[in-house]
């Protein structure tokens, strides 16, 4: 099998999935534990039962603020060359993607509230089949990376 | 259908191309009909509730209808005045709205497809109406619901042909032509999914409601009640039968008359009965061909020829008939007289003995999960074991029927759920290349490996050899 992508995303995109991971959490915990509420009553279900999701919660949420973003930041790799992007990613299912140059149509980065809190940027690159996303550079490095793409896709030229 | 017939909208009609055109009369009473339909619902609901306030009479009536008739008509008669199309700067350019005005501007190197459909009262008025599609749209980018058919022609040949090819390709002379049989097409509607869908369906809610009539699940009581009330049995049989011959008299209207043509660097293909619909797809924008051999098809050694085009179709996942029905041997040739691009017998291996197991435990065990509670809290709950023994049949047969191969630049993967299917792909048609693995399949030895196409469409196989899925890199990264 051939190695690993050489590049590592930046480290501060941890805390990033921390705080993102935290609210999903909370959300579900307590949309799940209304809903479950709601309906035990209608059902005289047990109460202990609506218990149930929120305690699901707290045990996903804590593997999402401890362990998952070590893992995910670790497995996350990606290169760049003159002849295509090399991405791996995933914490159970290790995935490794080549994007040839001559498929891309274009490049974007793109930046949520908590990403620009923490200067981060991902670069989205899109081909005709879908985006894939390197989720997490330093502003200046998504920038000068999403221009690079950009200039090497060109020079590939163009093909659908 | 000669050009000698032609009707023009009004004698001034503009006989230069670069002039505004509108389109036939008729898109007057479409667009009218459409405008009805639209407001359908509340038109009735106006009416009901006018009713029963005002009670009922013949001259309301008359005159609400007449003004609601008339008004529609208006409307849609400034519809059609404000619509213009024409072709200007090698693009198509579309002027349409009453109160919004819009313009749409469609260049001609980014139309995908240009497809002519006949609804009913076009086939009675010999008329047509034109879809234009580009990559990546959603909905057609333009659509003329009322062309002559000498008309359409004409601004078909106007956006699609390129220059240079206009003198050599005008007369068509190389164009290839094949029409499905109507035996062909009945076979194709009587073994489709909605066919036996439909009967399924049927089969278990007669089922059920013989169940609601009273007789418990004792199947020895349940079958000789059964035979006792044969008529009734019969009846019902008769009902599916004629249920599904319907079904399949609906496939071979839809699909009636197939004809499929291809010229220099296009495929075309006709159909429809009732409502007749072209569909002309460029060779180039052709991503790849999906041979899908349904459930009661492939025993009869039938398979049905997909292509998927990039970003053409409703959904965009959409893929194009390109052929109804044709026995597994005669595809090679079918496709090297139609589209030699892609005909190839390429020679498939199957997957590696060692991922059997998995792919039977890939079955068995999401069909344990339910089975499980009903063996622990249902009376006869050992009979719901059926279930992951089913499963792992299930995923014996997926994997036996899985396979891919290479030759040259083109890649053959054959995977099945239900159906099998057969992606024949060249790689310079693969947008994106991934092998995967989940801990298991490492401790195993083997990888997954799936490719993205531009027609949205992604397959790819689990548990390959690592030296195999290498060899499918290679072949992805040759030029």
């Amino acid at each position: 099998m051939r190695s690993e992508p050489s590049e590592r995303i930046d480290l501060r995109i941890m805390q990033v999935w921390r705080i993102s991971g935290l609210l999903r959490t909370l959300l579900f915990g307590a949309v799940t534990f209304a809903l479950m509420a709601l309906v035990g009553k209608l059902f005289n279900w047990p109460q202990w039962l609506s218990w149930l999701p929120p305690a699901a919660a707290v045990v996903y949420g804590g593997l999402e603020v401890t362990v998952l973003p070590r893992l995910r930041w670790e497995r996350w790799r990606y290169q760049v060359n003159g002849e295509e992007i090399y991405l791996q990613r995933g914490v159970w299912y290790i995935k490794r993607t080549l994007i040839p140059m001559t498929r891309i149509q274009h490049v974007d980065t793109a930046q949520g509230v908590l990403m620009r809190r923490y200067g981060l940027a991902a670069v989205d690159v899109s081909t005709a089949a879908g985006t894939h996303q390197i989720p997490a550079l330093a502003e200046e490095a998504a920038d000068e990376l999403r221009d690079r793409i950009a200039a090497l896709a060109r020079v590939s030229g163009d093909v659908v | 259908m000669s050009s000698g017939t032609v009707l023009r909208p009004w004698p001034g009609y503009p006989a230069m191309l670069s002039e505004p055109r509108r389109l036939h009369l008729l898109g007057i009473l479409l667009s009218s009909l459409q405008l009805l339909k639209d407001f359908f619902l509340p038109l009735v609901i106006y009416f009901i509730t006018s009713i029963s306030q005002k009670g009922f009479s013949t001259a309301w009536l008359l005159f609400t209808g007449t003004v609601i008739i008339l008004a529609v008509l208006v409307w849609g008669g400034l519809g059609w005045y404000r619509f213009t199309y024409r072709v200007e700067n090698d693009a198509l350019v579309v002027e349409q709205g009453v109160l919004v005005h819009k313009r749409s501007v469609i260049p001609r190197e980014r139309i995908q497809s240009i497809d002519l459909n006949q609804g009913l009262w076009h086939r009675i008025f010999n008329l047509v109406a034109v879809q234009v599609e580009t990559a990546g749209g959603s909905s057609p980018e333009a659509l003329l619901s009322a062309l002559t058919l000498a008309d359409a022609e004409t601004l078909r040949h106007e956006l699609l042909v390129p220059g240079v090819e206009a003198e050599t390709n005008h007369a068509e002379p190389a164009a290839l032509l094949k029409s499905a049989a109507f035996s062909e097409l009945f076979l194709f509607g009587a073994t489709s999914g909605g066919a036996l869908g439909l009967v399924v369906s049927l089969f278990s809610g007669a089922l059920t409601m013989l169940d609601d009539i009273g007789i418990e699940l004792d199947w020895q009581q349940y079958i000789t009640w059964i035979w006792d009330q044969a008529n009734l049995v019969y009846l019902v049989l008769l009902v599916l039968l004629a249920l599904w011959l319907l079904t399949a008299l609906g496939m071979v209207l839809k699909y009636g008359g197939f004809t499929l043509t291809r010229t220099n660097d296009r495929l075309q293909m006709v159909y429809g009965l009732l409502q007749r619909r072209q569909v002309s797809i460029p060779i180039g924008r052709i991503q790849a061909v999906r041979l899908v051999e349904g459930v009661l098809r492939q025993p009869l050694g039938y398979l049905s020829i997909y292509v998927e085009s990039a970003g053409y179709g409703q959904k965009g996942r959409e893929k194009t008939l390109l052929w109804p029905l044709v026995r597994q041997r005669e595809l090679v040739s079918l496709l090297g007289e139609f589209l030699p691009e892609f005909a190839w017998d390429i020679p498939l291996q199957p997957l590696p003995a060692k991922a059997g197991r998995r792919y039977m435990l890939r079955g068995f065990i999401p069909a344990l999960l339910p089975a499980l509670p009903a063996l622990v809290w249902l009376p006869r709950g050992e009979l719901a074991m059926a279930l992951p023994l089913l499963g792992a049949l299930w995923g014996f047969w997926v994997y036996r029927s899985a396979g891919w191969g290479l030759r040259d630049n083109m890649l053959a993967v054959r995977s099945r759920s239900l159906v099998r299917t057969t992606f024949i792909v060249p790689n310079r048609k693969v947008q994106s290349f991934s092998i995967g693995s989940t801990p298991w399949q490492r401790r195993a030895g083997l990888l997954s490996f799936e490719l993205d196409l531009a027609s949205q469409a992604s397959f790819g196989l689990r548990d390959i050899y690592p030296t195999d899925a290498e060899t499918l890199t290679c072949w992805f990264k040759k030029r």
